[in-house]
């Protein structure tokens, strides 16, 4: 979250790049602001989406790497609790992928950070 | 062979869509950027060189955040259109879209995510009104 004037958090540098996507998607969609907490509370929210998908891919392989289908089955886990809002989670994904007329870039270029 | 022609056809469909999804990715550039969905990635166990999966995971995202953002836009929009009538004149000029817990929290319960809005946070000029009065 903003900390001003606080000292350091090892994820700061991490959820500022997310706060900064999440505002540019909303962007996209229409709004023209956002209170800064639910900017904040967004940006949480997607850093943990990125995090549980993770995760949950990693679990379902059995080998060191993950392949596509780790990849893909973690997402269709997080999508179970809306079992029956949508079928085929990778179907939706490709749909979502060429409907993206406006494809948005990230707005600035960033480096590769560690992971503390 | 037990499978039948259409499952057959059906399931080389979705490889080949498969296939091209994750082809195109290599001339994609989510607006989640690379680094940031290698850095979460890599945090959470999940080890694969292969860029096409790190952007195969941010249009995930990606989809996702848009799909809760849309959902907020509708709730923001309910919100505006409730306003009184004779007060909407007043507020001509506060037409603006502006996301706020409100519409976050409404959007977000839907996908199974309970988010709550802190208490006594002073992010909006009403904090520390009465109820009553807020609406003002």
């Amino acid at each position: 979250m903003t900390n001003d004037g606080a000292r350091f958090v090892p994820d700061d540098f991490g959820h500022a790049a997310a706060r900064l996507a999440v505002a540019q998607l909303c962007d996209a969609t229409e709004f023209h602001g956002a209170t800064a907490s639910a900017l904040d509370a967004f940006a949480d929210v997607a850093v943990r989406d990125l995090l549980d998908l993770g995760r949950i891919a990693e679990s379902h392989a059995d080998r060191t790497q993950c392949t596509v289908f780790d990849t893909i089955r973690s997402m269709e886990d997080l999508e179970a609790p809306r079992a029956f809002a949508s079928a085929g989670g990778i179907r939706e994904i490709i749909n979502f992928f060429e409907s993206a007329a406006d494809k948005i870039s990230f707005a600035q270029p960033i480096s590769n950070f560690w992971v503390v | 062979m037990n499978q039948n022609p259409q499952s057959s056809d059906g399931r080389n469909d979705d490889d080949s869509a498969l296939s091209d999804f994750l082809a195109s990715l290599m001339d994609y550039t989510p607006t989640i950027p690379d680094e940031l969905v290698e850095h979460y990635l890599a945090k959470s166990g999940f080890q694969c060189p292969d860029v096409r999966l790190t952007r195969l995971v941010a249009v995930a995202t990606q989809k996702f955040v848009a799909e809760v953002a849309g959902d907020a836009l509708q709730h923001c929009k309910a919100r505006q259109a409730t306003i009184p009538k004779d007060k909407r004149d007043k507020q001509q000029k506060d037409k603006r879209l502006v996301l706020t817990m409100e519409d976050l929290s409404k959007a977000l319960r839907e996908y199974g995510v309970n988010l709550r809005h802190q208490e006594y946070f002073a992010d909006s000029p009403s904090t520390g009104m009465d109820p009553a009065t807020r609406e003002e």
